[in-house]
């Protein structure tokens, strides 16, 4: 409590400071900002609530839990209602409570990412970029590449829900207790996938494929749990046939 | 002149061409053999950890002292993990190991559960202890029967990239390796046919398939829903395929390609419940915010009969907004009901669908009362973590049983944690750490 009344005395100066500012053209956009958006308006929202000492952690786009709790300490603090989302009531008197810089705030974004000012992304001035990006959860962007590799490699031919299936049959295989517990334990098993033996892995995959990563990681999974497929065309194991059959999807099926 | 001039041209073409050929060759030589020594270093390194867990498991069935028999289990538990793990880097293909592999697995969780337990309130008993006698027994034989392997493998000079290079060829050829390891996998068959109880990790299935109670329905009825619910004219054509005879849920599967999207729908044999929708299509940049898209999935879930669903997550992946719901009975959030819905940001329309956790547990409960009041649960929750959010919850346990719990939200050093209390017994029933974004790595220079 004693933190907040500490807070309200840096908040009041600044709002006498807010009545004679010129109010900044270039405010929020007239959406309602929600937890897991990303993008510029989050950035602002992020610069705003640091600025007025509700958020502290980097300001990178990214609108987290972190955000979600300084934003509703600022809607307590405020007397608006408390929803943890930035509607107009809030913004407004975000705008009025505190000040944007859009050019300050990059800079500071960009130092804090050791990033150099020279990367392509940054070159546009007007823009503001997020530094962070969201997720599926336990995953990193890492793992999505490297799956999308295998899934194209393994399964490009196929129709979306067959790239799916492939990707889970890869996520079954890590929860399972008889496989390796991680992707690239389960995708660099000498022999489980033709497209790792042959080299077609690294092929450069396309976008339908990490969508079709991302979608299973994201728990759709079209196999029914399967662990094992095959193409019943090119098979040569008779062990695979007898493992009890779930689907058949595009040229593969899909087993227990 | 010409003639010789021809002979030397020639002769160094031909000693050019050996001397390219045979680095090439022993380009391919240095090659194979760094392969074949990965794989020999995983099979002599599995053969010495089956050793040990033999040894492991005779130690501490001659172990008298609790003080030395926990650690003795944990140290058994790394050992299968270490076991398992050369199992997966020998090139075995399809060459069943997989009754190996379960065999490392039940032995692992049989001794990491006793190995957490406190044994001087609860020693083990009998029958574990005769469990842990018949794995001893059961280690024996495998270690036996590899270490044989080894032996005529060093003696021979068997190599695994000829089992690599047999098996890529699917050819039917025997191979010392190959046999020996199916007899292996034969012998702990074997074992397993006698079922240990112990040894099986038994997940409580009562409350499962709680949509899928209703009647069977048409192929023709379901696909007349289908055409209902995602409005496709009828001269539109659907696909269908329907699940194979193994499959726990029955389905019928459509697809349906229009101009510049594909479209795939997964409903349920019995009651034709939606079971998944996926589009895929390219997604333009957003001009509606995630909120927007919030509330369209929120329509669509109404639309589609869900009862009351309580949105517990929301994600901006590119120009998709993912959104997941939780069930909510007697503003209890009934966490084995989910259901998830994707958005396209740019127009608004539902490319997404995955109800599996709702349709195969989703039924009316009998919530009690909790027993705990939220003071006492917020008391056994760790001290320096600050509560913002509580809710009342149903979740599954480790056993798969449904608990009442208080689900709460809190933050510690800048983090934010999900802690579930038994509302009944005030354990800790389970923590997540809640957190979904990572630093963008394409951003880097």
């Amino acid at each position: 409590m004693k933190k907040r009344y500490y807070i309200l005395c840096w908040i009041v100066p600044f709002f006498f400071m807010s009545m004679f500012a010129p109010l900044k053209s270039d405010a929020f956009t007239d959406q309602v900002i929600r937890q897991g958006a990303v993008g510029e308006d989050v950035i602002e929202l992020q610069a705003r609530l640091k600025h007025i000492g509700f958020y502290s952690k980097e300001i990178d786009g990214v609108f987290g839990w972190s955000t979600y709790w300084a934003l509703r300490n600022f809607q307590y603090e405020f007397g608006i209602e408390i929803d943890g989302m930035a509607g107009s009531t809030t913004k407004e008197k975000l705008v009025k409570a505190t000040k944007y810089d859009p050019e300050q705030t990059k800079k500071e974004m960009y130092q804090t990412t050791n990033q150099p000012t020279t990367n392509k992304q940054v070159q546009n001035k007007a823009e503001v970029t997020p530094t962070a990006t969201n997720v599926p959860h336990g995953f990193s962007q890492n793992d999505i590449k490297l799956m999308a590799n295998a899934v194209y490699g393994e399964a490009r031919g196929e129709p979306y829900e067959g790239q799916v299936a492939v990707a889970s049959v890869i996520i079954n295989r890590v929860k399972h207790e008889n496989f390796p517990n991680t992707i690239s334990g389960v995708i660099f098993e000498p022999r489980a996938f033709t497209a790792v033996a042959d080299g077609q892995i690294w092929l450069t995959p396309n976008k339908t494929a990490e969508r079709a990563v991302l979608d299973a990681m994201n728990g759709w999974d079209p196999t029914g749990d399967a662990i094992y497929y095959f193409n019943p065309d090119t098979a040569t194991s008779p062990w695979i046939w007898s493992r009890p059959q779930i689907k058949k999807i595009g040229k593969h099926i899909f087993c227990e | 002149m010409i003639r010789n001039i021809v002979i030397g041209v020639l002769a160094i073409g031909v000693i050019g061409l050996s001397v390219f050929a045979y680095n090439s060759n022993k380009e391919k030589e240095n090659f194979l053999t760094s392969v074949e020594n990965n794989y020999q270093r995983a099979f002599h390194e599995l053969t010495y950890h089956m050793d040990l867990l033999h040894d492991h498991i005779g130690t501490s069935l001659a172990m008298n002292s609790k003080d030395s028999l926990s650690p003795q289990f944990v140290e058994i538990w790394k050992v299968t993990s270490e076991a398992k793990g050369n199992v997966s880097q020998l090139p075995l293909d399809l060459v069943p190991v997989h009754d190996t592999e379960q065999f490392l697995h039940e032995v692992g969780n049989f001794t990491y559960e006793t190995s957490i337990r406190d044994l001087d309130d609860d020693p083990l008993n009998k029958e574990e202890i005769q469990t842990l006698e018949d794995l001893y027994e059961q280690s024996a034989e495998v270690k036996d029967n590899l270490r044989k392997m080894q032996h005529v493998t060093l003696n021979d000079g068997l190599k695994w990239v000829e089992i690599d290079q047999l098996l890529a060829d699917g050819s039917e050829e025997e191979h010392e390796i190959i046999d020996g390891f199916k007899a292996v996998d034969e012998h702990i068959a074997k074992f397993s046919e006698q079922k240990n109880p112990l040894l099986q990790s038994v997940k409580n299935e009562e409350n499962k398939y709680g949509l899928l109670k209703e009647k069977k329905e048409s192929k023709e009825s379901i696909e007349k829903k289908v055409r209902q619910l995602f409005s496709i004219e009828e001269d539109q054509p659907l696909t269908v395929t329907k699940s194979e005879q193994d499959a726990s849920i029955q389905t019928y599967s459509f697809t349906s390609e229009l101009d510049d999207l594909y479209m795939y729908v997964e409903m349920t044999e019995n009651g034709g419940y939606p079971l998944s929708l996926l589009i895929d299509r390219d997604v333009n940049d957003a001009t509606i915010s995630l909120y927007d898209g919030q509330i369209k999935a929120e329509k669509f879930l109404e639309d589609f009969d869900f009862e009351t669903m309580d949105l517990y997550e929301t994600q901006q992946f590119q120009d998709v907004g993912l959104y997941k719901f939780v069930h909510v009975q007697d503003d209890v959030r009934i966490f084995p009901d989910t259901v998830s819905v994707k958005v396209a940001l740019d127009d608004g329309e539902i490319i997404g669908l995955q109800a599996y956790d709702y349709v195969r547990n989703h039924h009316d409960r009998n919530i009690e009362k909790p027993k705990l009041s939220k003071k006492e649960a917020e008391k056994k929750i760790h001290e320096n973590i600050q509560i913002e959010e509580d809710n009342l919850a149903i979740v599954e346990n480790d056993r798969g049983d449904e608990i009442l719990a208080y689900e709460f939200i809190g933050t510690m050093n800048n983090d934010t944690y999900r802690v579930f209390i038994d509302a009944k017994t005030g354990a800790e029933e389970k923590i997540e750490k809640l957190s979904n974004k990572e630093m963008n790595f394409d951003m880097m220079g």
